[in-house]
């Protein structure tokens, strides 16, 4: 089915509360980028699914615009044709669900056309916010570019949970929302990261992305007790995990999707892997402009060694019918 | 709503750097109306994170990279210490918008058309960047972009093969006024042609 390019509203059953688990044990994704496509078509046999930023396969032109969402014909074709041999989930990073002055229903909407495409077992976005108000009204808005923190807070949680199921009733798949990576605390806050999820999941019924990388990130940076905060967390809730590696700056651990994964994000993964009985899959994520300094045999090494892993304690993945 | 107005304070506290700086040196009391005092708090402590900084960096050099990437002829042409500094008027000016670079690059360069830079080739290399920017933006139904009309002071094939080849410009050049029209063909190609003077207007 080609993507439809103008946004509709969708008119669908409401979700029932409960989260829609488990999905398909998918096993061993890679997130696409542009510049990863030789290596995608060459080396197919990798990876068992792919991940794709919607964002970078369409042109957003704006809220209110009557065709908001210009597909790229170039990344849309080679989407539609990875589709007819693998499953294609969509991670998206720009609904700000936790924006507190609008929510961006156009962008649940395309969504929901995406899955009428795509048919994916569920998407994902961020546990954060990146639009925001200008300080003076008449100014717009701004775009952060980068997925700030959300307090984690009760009038957070009910924001959040009246949004995710929103999207639960627009696009008909489990919706999964990513721990935040933050390089600052916000003071006072009245949960702690693994209680607010767990209540977020307890109330809207969206699963959890665990993005192992952003755990290893907010340890290094925050001094959190990532094994604590996995502890704490609902790992019935999990139907993701992302891997990465990062960089240093100025003292600091960037999640800058760089390189290798590192040994501790390993041995989180090894931890983390046969807790997750709902996991459909583990990501592993790589920005296009680091596959060249990274190469072919060490990306291969990524997926091969996550392969292991997950067939040391996932069943085999599921494979789609060409 | 107050929540709204914490999201904009921080949104703030990591595109404006003197705001930061005020926040941080002033108190809780300089964040801002309409907020709580958690709020205000909480933005103080902010802005004196070294964490805070370091996310300010990583917005603004995501930021460059869109100029960079999408203006390499109007960088040649400015120098990196002169366009850092117009970067930094413009984004004290007008804060992110746009994930995308295509639109963070017009934007610049439409600002920088305004600013009747004392360098002579300033107007038509950016107006031509600008021009082939418009030409790639995405449209609805795949339409093609109107035409795009760019007035030269110079003969064009000199001052963009130059700074296509990595080379500096000469401080001057004999003028040699022209006005090209380049349209996009359906294949993808630039076509380029002379145009009526007024064209340019």
């Amino acid at each position: 089915m080609p993507l439809p390019e103008a946004g509709r509203l969708v008119d669908t059953p409401a979700a029932p509360q409960e989260a829609a688990l488990p999905v398909p044990k998918l096993g061993v994704g890679l997130g696409y980028q542009a510049q990863l496509r030789p290596f995608l078509e060459k080396h197919g046999d990798e990876f068992d699914f792919l991940e794709v930023v919607p964002e970078v396969v369409w042109n957003d032109l704006g809220p209110g615009r009557r065709t908001r969402y210009v597909p790229d014909p170039e990344a849309t074709s080679f989407l539609e044709q990875q589709s007819r041999v693998r499953t294609v989930i969509p991670h998206s990073i720009g609904l700000s669900i936790g924006s507190a002055h609008r929510f961006d229903r156009e962008h649940v909407a395309q969504m929901a056309l995406w899955h009428d495409w795509l048919r994916f077992p569920w998407h994902s976005d961020h546990l954060a916010f990146h639009l925001a108000e200008h300080q003076d009204e008449d100014e717009g808005e701004i775009n952060v570019n980068l997925t700030l923190p959300l307090p984690l807070d009760q009038e957070t949680l009910e924001l959040v949970a009246a949004r995710v199921a929103e999207v639960r009733r627009a696009v008909p798949a489990p919706f999964l929302l990513e721990n935040n990576v933050s390089y600052f605390r916000l003071a006072d806050e009245e949960y702690d990261e693994a209680r607010f999820l767990n209540a977020l999941h307890r109330d809207s019924g969206c699963g959890l992305l665990l993005d192992l990388h952003n755990v290893y990130v907010n340890e290094r940076n925050l001094g959190i007790d990532g094994g604590a905060f996995i502890d704490r967390l609902d790992l019935e809730a999990v139907v993701e995990l992302h891997v990465a590696g990062g960089m240093e700056m100025d003292g600091f651990y960037l999640d800058a999707h760089s390189g290798p994964v590192l040994e501790p994000v390993w041995r989180m993964l090894a931890d983390v892997l046969p807790r997750c009985p709902n996991l459909g899959g583990v990501v592993f994520e790589l920005f296009g402009s680091w596959y060249e300094p990274m190469g072919e045999d060490a990306l291969r090494r990524q997926l091969d060694r996550m392969k292991e892993l997950w067939a040391r304690h996932q069943p085999p993945p599921v494979r789609r019918r060409a | 709503m107050s929540l709204a107005a914490f999201q904009s304070g921080l949104a703030r506290l990591v595109t404006d750097p003197c705001w930061r700086e005020e926040v941080r040196t002033t108190g809780p009391t300089a964040a801002g109306d309409g907020l709580t005092d958690r709020e205000r708090r909480r933005l103080h402590q902010a802005a004196g994170d070294p964490g805070l900084a370091v996310t300010a960096t990583l917005v603004r050099s995501f930021r460059l990279g869109k100029i960079l990437t999408l203006l390499p002829l109007t960088r040649r042409l400015l120098g990196d210490t002169i366009l850092a500094r117009e970067v930094r008027r413009f984004w004290s000016e007008e804060p992110p918008r746009s994930f995308y670079a295509l639109d963070e690059a017009q934007a610049f360069a439409a600002d920088l058309l305004r600013r009747r830079l004392r360098n002579p080739f300033v107007d038509e290399v950016v107006a031509f960047e600008r021009a082939m920017l418009e030409l790639r933006r995405a449209r609805p139904g795949n339409r093609l972009p109107p035409p795009q009309t760019i007035r030269f002071r110079h003969d064009p094939r000199i001052v963009l093969g130059m700074l296509s080849e990595g080379r500096s410009l000469p401080r001057r050049l004999r003028e040699r006024p022209c006005v090209l029209q380049a349209v996009l063909t359906p294949d993808g190609t630039v076509d380029w042609s002379p145009a009526a003077p007024e064209a340019a207007a």
